[in-house]
């Protein structure tokens, strides 16, 4: 996950299914859901004169923290 | 390449217009088949499915038949997996993706950040060497970046922006073009590009006849 992400807040979008969590071991994880997660350009970027739009991220549970 | 090309060629000086990737490939090769590790024949077959079976194409026939099929296109957007099932190229990339269908004011754009989460199956792979070669997309700057590519978008117009991964790769269901009631699907098909279904274009427009 790109360090950019870290601390940002966002929006779950919808959910993507469940895989095996990846930073454990390639394929030997447990499974966990995976959310699609939408995020405003100023919380991932500074803030420019670009106009609105949003990034979306496949993002697993445990990158996540609800707040 | 048959066999006895392999064999014939590696004495040989390299010949000269060839790329150092495309020397390295084919010594790999010829290394490969020389100690039995694989078969010509499977590279071959592998060379066909990439050259012929795999591109733009079977996206565009994806694209048209939901454009001209409801019940197609709701099935699409709620499982993007559909398009690889159509495509009768199952188990490759793309097993996971995500169809973005636009609609008016809202576009979408994939940002490709690495190679193998590109849905290659229903777009193209040719291209992804030549990308490999330019700077990463410039996440920063949508706008400016769609802007090179030659499509303009006012201030008003929100743009999401799709992170694909290596789980879920994306395509873009672009807007069907006017002027276009009861064409077929095959002429349908004919209008959807690479750059539509990655989001940096339109469809293209009917051309008058």
């Amino acid at each position: 996950m790109p360090a950019l992400r870290r601390g940002a807040a966002g929006l779950v979008e919808r959910v993507q299914g469940v895989d095996a969590f990846p930073d454990i071991g390639r394929y030997q994880g447990p499974a966990e859901p995976v959310y699609s997660v939408v995020f405003r350009s100023e919380e991932l970027f500074r803030p420019s004169d670009d106009g609105i739009w949003t990034v979306r991220l496949d993002l697993f549970e445990s990158y996540l923290e609800a707040t | 390449m048959s066999h006895d090309q392999t064999m014939k060629r590696r004495p040989q000086p390299p010949p000269a217009g060839k790329s150092e990737l495309e020397l390295r490939a084919e010594a790999l090769e010829a290394l490969l088949a020389e100690k039995g590790l694989v078969s010509t024949d499977a590279i071959d077959a592998v060379v066909e499915l990439y050259e012929n079976d795999v591109g733009p194409q079977n996206g565009a026939r994806v694209i048209a038949r939901a454009w001209v099929d409801p019940d197609y296109r709701a099935r699409l957007l709620a499982d993007g997996a559909e398009a690889n099932r159509r495509a009768r190229l199952r188990r490759r990339e793309g097993d996971a993706l995500v169809v973005g269908r636009e609609r008016a004011g809202r576009p979408h754009v994939i940002v490709c950040t690495l190679c193998s989460c590109y849905p290659w199956p229903v777009l193209d792979c040719r291209r992804l060497v030549q990308e490999r070669a330019l700077p990463r997309p410039r996440r920063r700057e949508p706008r400016a970046v769609l802007r090179e590519f030659g499509l303009e978008l006012g201030p008003e117009v929100e743009i999401r922006v799709w992170d694909s991964t290596g789980r879920g790769a994306l395509l873009v269901m672009p807007e069907r073009p006017a002027g276009t009631d009861g064409w077929l699907e095959d002429e349908l098909a004919a209008l959807v590009t690479r750059d539509s279904m990655i989001g940096t274009a339109r469809a293209a427009e009917p051309v008058a006849v």
